[in-house]
């Protein structure tokens, strides 16, 4: 549409409260913020008021919200998991259990569309870490038996059941869309329409303590050869450049290879890293097992494919 | 382009509803008022000003043309909005103007015709006339007049907190008997709760400084407000009555 066919007409609602502005056209430079879904200010006040009972204002679910399993919603995978419209359709009509009310009846789209702002403030993304991604798929994976095994020797220690689950993130390049990466959901057709040749790497979410003690959210970026790429963190999150170097650049395909991270000058959050990039490499190793499995009849990518099962 | 600000004077720390209306003309009818709505645009609003510089996303609304976002001024002064496509260089609507936040609009800046708002004063419907609207937007009121109690806007700070809880008692009082249909046959508790929160309010307003009344609000959020609402708004509990255990 061009801009001089646009309407600069006078008018505007005669409510008392309603100010109408009819506009001058002009060019508006595109700017390099980042794009905000919402209004966090406003957010501010409606979790409050709709949320925090249940899902809480701290750290944690409140406890009738735990009775009511109500989830932590400031989760980097939770909301990596989800795109926004996903998001907003949930607040505004319910679901997906019977205890997640539909808060249609007292929120709008555009309130919906804060609290997702609310939400994701401050959390590392997936395109922290691969910043010209244009399209990620996310996965569950368990990990047991052998991957499990080796998950256990190489954090030193056995993992929580909580630990042998772990969500990654596949990502893809190509054209990145205007607002984003792209979540591509888990239904054949969509993931059959990633091209394996654009595969850029995987991300997964963990937790390294945070400069007050707190558990702070971190993103740790696998390239295809399953070595550590990037580390990314909330701007008030742990300081990642002291452990940064015994990480990055770290790790492989070859399991006999892989090693824990050493930091003389940040040893609490190598260990932790440690511990985060030996479930990720089994649940990469999965998902580029399951990937490869679907393409596997695709003839240009065959060979591609087969190298990247470990 | 008709962009709509809601409300129409702006104050800093206070949301804005931005209603963007985009048409474009029929091709060859440059006379006709009758426009095509711009649909399926992805357009941002940037927002520039004494405060911290932003970029959000301007979301269709589900009416053809209708696009809307949210925005909290930050500071008072002149700010400039500017609306224009995502995407550097693609073709669509662009529009740039300045309002005025907590200062007057820029005469200047109000592009070929400007209607003013009319500032109403002191037009506000009584206690009274509040609780007989609809229990929604009794509510609506009330979740209001608290938030500016427990997180007051800049400005706001200075409500009279002992008025306020008593006009918030009064607008729980309003809720007796109104008890929502699919609830109907559990009126009583229903009222019990709207009582009860009335009753502690009541209480609150009555201690002696600002920082005690504001202080006995927090406990209610969870022992009155959301034992009332998992039951009779979200009907995702069936029984509050051994709070804060539940049965659904």
């Amino acid at each position: 549409m061009r801009a001089s066919k646009l309407r600069a007409g006078a008018g505007g609602e005669t409510g008392a409260r309603l100010f109408a502005l009819a506009l001058v056209l002009a060019a508006a430079p595109a700017l390099a913020e980042p794009l905000l879904p919402g209004d966090r200010a406003n957010a501010t006040r409606l979790w409050r008021l709709q949320c925090a009972g249940c899902h809480g204002a701290g750290e944690a679910p409140t406890a009738i919200g735990r009775t009511l399993g109500a989830p932590w919603l400031r989760d980097a995978t939770f909301l990596a998991a989800r795109d926004d419209d996903q998001l907003i359709a949930t607040m505004l009509k319910g679901g997906p259990g019977p205890n997640s009310p539909a808060l249609g009846g007292s929120l709008d789209l555009l309130d919906a569309a804060d609290l997702v702002a609310f939400l994701r403030a401050g959390l590392p993304t997936v395109s922290d870490i691969f910043t010209d991604a244009a399209a990620y798929t996310g996965k569950r994976y368990k990990l047991q038996g052998p991957a499990q095994q080796r998950a256990e020797r190489l954090s030193g220690g056995d993992l929580t059941p909580a630990e042998t689950e772990l969500t990654i993130f596949s990502v893809y390049g190509g054209e990145r869309p205007a607002l984003g990466a792209r979540l591509v959901p888990q239904d054949p057709v969509s993931l059959d329409e990633l091209p394996m040749k654009a595969k850029k790497g995987y991300v997964v979410f963990g937790e390294l303590t945070g400069p007050a003690g707190d558990a702070q959210p971190v993103a740790m970026g696998l390239g295809l050869d399953f070595a550590v790429t990037r580390l990314a963190a909330s701007s008030q999150g742990p300081e990642l450049s002291r452990v940064a170097p015994a990480v990055v650049g770290k790790g492989g395909r070859d399991p006999g290879k892989r090693k824990p991270f050493v930091s003389k000058t940040a040893p609490g959050p190598a260990r932790a890293l440690t511990r985060l990039y030996a479930r990720a490499v089994e649940a990469a190793a999965l998902a580029a097992k399951e990937e490869a499995d679907r393409h596997l009849f695709d003839a240009p990518e065959k060979s591609a494919a087969s190298k990247e099962v470990p | 382009m008709r962009v709509t600000l809601h409300p129409g004077e702006l104050q800093a720390g206070h949301l804005v509803a931005l209603l963007v209306d985009v048409g474009r003309h029929k091709d060859g009818e440059p006379g006709s008022t009758e426009t095509i709505p711009y649909e399926n645009g992805k357009l941002g609003l940037t927002v520039s000003g004494p405060g911290s510089r932003l970029r959000y996303l301007v979301r269709p609304l589900g009416d053809a043309g209708i696009y809307g976002a949210h925005w909290t001024p930050g500071a008072k002064g002149l700010w400039t909005l500017s609306i224009a496509p995502l995407v550097q260089g693609e073709a669509g609507p662009a529009v740039s103007f300045q309002v005025g936040v907590g200062v007057p609009m820029p005469a200047s800046a109000q592009g070929h015709a400007v209607q003013t708002s009319r500032v109403v004063v002191a037009a506000g419907r009584s206690i009274e006339e509040q609780t007989a609207l609809s229990v929604k937007a009794v509510m609506a009121e009330l979740g209001q007049r608290w938030l500016k109690l427990v997180d007051p806007a800049p400005g706001e700070e200075s409500a009279d907190a002992k008025a306020e809880m008593v006009a918030i008692a009064a607008l729980s009082r309003g809720l007796v008997g109104r008890v929502p249909k699919a609830w109907a046959k559990e009126s009583g508790d229903y009222d019990t709760q709207a009582e009860q929160l009335a009753a502690a309010l009541d209480k609150a307003a009555a201690l002696k400084d600002r920082k005690a009344q504001i202080a006995a609000l927090a406990p209610l959020e969870q022992a009155s407000c959301l034992r009332c609402h998992v039951k009779f708004r979200d009907s995702v509990v069936a029984d509050v009555s051994s709070w804060p255990e539940v049965k659904k």
